[in-house]
């Protein structure tokens, strides 16, 4: 039979308490910070799982701000396409009353010359708009125009893409030198010019000028349409991304941070079990035959 | 028989009773004291005088009691396991602890470590790539850069400043050692010239052993003169009254340490101590734990250089000059050295977000390097690695440091339930002896009573 002594049971008491009262500060300081792992030893398997969803939080953070870049762009470029098919629908207005020979006099002839030079700047300035100060046609240019005054194409034939998941990667400009034309001689700008021209000129000229700006304004057209499908293909993926941004945050949150009822639960279960223990140990510590010996 | 035979065995009595009850007493006054081993006197009844008298031979019945000896209740064996409990103790507690404070540093999962700060690095190359002609942009990339470099120095450096902690400890574990070893030798020798009796001599070495277990390791053999020998891997320690002396070898710093310059205890003669115990858990901290850490931190910096460099030296910045290294790492450890190249500091235009070849105002490159983030083998994998392998081994040690903890308690108590005081015990032989010491007076008043009606009231017949 195991002899038991009063410095055996103080000590066992004693370290029972002990891990009584670790197991309630354990607990007491979860609760108070509120996370489940403090530290890698909490939960190894739960550390990789929330420093990989970490990352998964920070990169979407990044794509969603790649698309918000990336809708700008896109919203610019179609702004500028959009005025520049309203300035060849004028111009193709004007033409069409250039080739009305018969009933022009000569001033009006010039009038409209002068209507289409006009026009002719304005699209100049439209191929040449900017956004954040960077041509929106110029593809990947150092030059700060897309377009020389001539209507030579200043840009490349850089594309921008802007990251909007993991794989994919959506372009958000629109190449000027397929859309204006790249070569001075055969641009809509060239085409405006010649039509400038020829309507004073050699009105015959204009049926043909005609037939290039149509086939220009198809250009712009598919443009348009082209440049209104990524801008929903954007849309689309930002409105994925918020999706998975929350998914992650929250299941970050599962494996982070305490289930609150759970551990007020525990924490509650320890405190009586350790004041069970020491009322315990308060009864079996204190008699010994002295008390009784007279 | 003697006419006072029987006022000897009252006396003889008397003063045995008297000893056992101050024995008692004794037990109770260090009912408390740590490490005190309870002693019990030895009460023999003495034999018959075996004296030639006039009516013939030898009394028929023996001369009284006698303390033939003070009994130390130890129990070797229990001994032994409480110090080789504490022994194992002492060593995963010391480990677990080397390896906690190294995941302390770490500040994961959280908002402050490397694995965020590289997070935001690659968002910030993901905004240069979006804007690649914007001055802030650049100047962003590399402030952050400059942070995960921070991070990665401060993460080296707190590491060899443990390293130096846990030399200046295992420093003072061999000085504590080293002074334990000669107190014993010198109580061993004490204890040799008391002849058995110093039995809290003996309590006050084995505490002494206890504590040379829990930093070494050590065991210890009782010798038949009552003296011990305490050994460590099986080579004494301390031998008797003789005593060696521990050396601690080891390099100054956490980078000279290598297979070749290892860091150990010595024997005087130059051999390596297989120490147990808090001093085995410093030196193997200081030789692999804590030299593996710095490497863990060394792989992160070196993968992060080598990734970004190679992809970076691939691209071209906006003058179209090709890229050069983002980092550079200088020789000897990587976490210690990486640094970003001071030419792009200088001048962040120098900084290159274009693939070759491509325009000035591309940033695919700069796409590239913001993907590094989850690559295979990239610097984020490389760092959850490290700091999980940590928080693995930081829970198992921390568990095993518990089971041997509990094993311990349960052995000290197996030794209490022998060595320990027990007052109800205690009381109960106080009122015995005082019962026999009461006893024993009354035979002495009996015997007195006797002799004084043989002495005075003898022969007075008609006085």
């Amino acid at each position: 039979m195991t002899r038991i002594t009063h410095r055996m049971m103080a000590d066992s008491a004693l370290f029972g308490l002990q891990a009584r009262m670790r197991a309630s500060s354990e607990l007491n300081a979860r609760l108070t910070s509120g996370r489940a792992i403090a530290k890698p030893s909490d939960d190894p398997t739960g550390t990789v799982t929330a420093l990989g969803l970490r990352q998964d939080v920070k990169a979407q953070a990044q794509y969603a701000r790649n698309a918000d870049n990336g809708l700008g762009w896109l919203s610019a470029g179609e702004q500028a396409l959009r005025s520049g098919t309203e300035l060849l629908a004028n111009a193709r207005n004007l033409t069409l009353q250039g080739m009305n020979t018969g009933a022009m006099s000569v001033e009006a002839r010039q009038a409209i010359a002068v209507e289409v030079k006009g026009l002719r700047d304005d699209l100049l300035a439209v191929a040449n708009s900017t956004y954040l100060g960077r041509p929106v046609f110029g593809g990947t240019t150092a030059s700060p125009t897309a377009f020389a005054a001539d209507g030579t194409y200043q840009g490349d034939s850089g594309t921008l893409q802007r990251r909007v998941d993991a794989a994919t990667t959506v372009r958000v400009d629109t190449s000027g030198a397929q859309v204006f034309g790249a070569d001075a001689a055969t641009s809509v700008l060239s085409i405006l010019d010649r039509i400038a021209t020829d309507v004073v000129a050699d009105p015959t000229q204009l049926n043909a000028h005609l037939a290039d700006l149509d086939a220009a304004f198809a250009r712009f057209t598919g443009a348009v349409a082209d440049t209104g499908a990524r801008y929903a293909r954007i849309e689309r993926a930002a409105q994925g991304i918020k999706d998975a941004s929350l998914a992650s945050t929250s299941q970050l949150a599962q494996v982070e941070e305490i289930d609150l009822p759970k551990t007020v639960l525990e924490l509650q279960t320890q405190q009586v079990a350790y004041q069970a223990s020491l009322a315990a140990t308060a009864k079996v510590i204190q008699p010994t035959l002295m008390d009784f010996l007279r | 028989m003697s006419s006072f035979g029987g006022l000897s065995i009252a006396l003889s009595s008397l003063l045995s009773q008297r000893r056992a009850l101050d024995l008692t007493g004794q037990n109770v006054a260090n009912a408390s004291t740590v490490g005190y081993t309870r002693q019990r006197a030895d009460l023999q009844a003495l034999g018959p005088v075996s004296l030639h008298s006039l009516q013939g031979s030898a009394m028929p019945y023996g001369s009284g009691v006698t303390v033939a000896g003070i009994v130390r209740l130890s129990d070797e064996l229990a001994a032994a396991r409480v110090r080789s409990s504490t022994a194992d103790h002492g060593f995963l507690a010391a480990k677990a602890d080397v390896l906690s404070q190294v995941e302390g540093r770490f500040a994961e999962p959280g908002d402050d470590g490397i694995s965020a700060a590289l997070g935001e690095l690659w968002n910030t190359f993901g905004d240069l790539s979006n804007s690649p002609d914007d001055p802030a942009a650049r100047t962003a990339v590399l402030q952050q850069a400059s942070r995960v470099v921070d991070l990665l120095h401060s993460g080296n450096r707190g590491t060899a400043l443990q390293w130096d902690q846990t030399r200046t400890r295992a420093a003072a574990v061999r000085d504590e050692v080293n002074s334990l070893a000669a107190s014993v030798a010198t109580l061993n020798t004490t204890i040799r010239e008391s002849n058995g009796e110093a039995h809290e001599l003996v309590d006050q070495r084995d505490q002494l052993v206890l504590r040379l277990a829990e930093l070494t390791g050590a065991t210890s053999q009782l010798k038949a003169d009552g003296t011990n020998r305490v050994l460590v891997g099986g080579i004494p320690l301390v031998d008797g009254d003789r005593a060696s002396t521990l050396a601690l070898v080891a390099p100054t710093r956490i980078e000279d340490v290598s297979g070749a310059s290892p860091v150990r205890l010595t024997w005087p003669d130059g051999s390596a101590v297989s120490a147990g115990g808090v001093a085995g858990a410093l030196t193997e901290s200081m030789q692999t734990t804590l030299p593996a850490v710095t490497a863990g931190y060394d792989a992160v910096a070196t993968a992060l250089a080598d990734r970004v460099n190679a992809l970076h030296t691939t691209g071209q910045a906006p003058d179209g000059t090709s890229g050069q290294s983002f980092f550079v790492v200088g020789a000897g450890s990587s976490s210690a050295t990486i640094a970003i190249n001071p030419d792009l500091l200088a001048d962040p235009m120098k900084l290159a977000a274009a693939a070759a070849g491509a325009g000035s105002k591309d940033g695919t490159l700069a796409d590239r390097l913001a993907a590094l983030g989850t690559v295979d083998g990239g610097p984020d994998q490389v760092w959850s690695q490290l700091v999980v392998r940590t928080g693995v081994e930081v829970k198992a040690l921390g568990g095993r440091a518990d089971v041997a903890a509990a094993v311990a308690t349960r052995a000290q108590s197996d030794l209490l339930s022998t060595t320990g005081v027990d007052i109800d015990e205690e009381m109960t032989n106080l009122v015995m002896f005082q019962r026999a010491y009461e006893g024993a007076a009354r035979v002495m008043t009996a015997v007195d009573q006797a002799l004084d009606t043989l002495i005075n009231r003898t022969g007075v017949v008609g006085r």
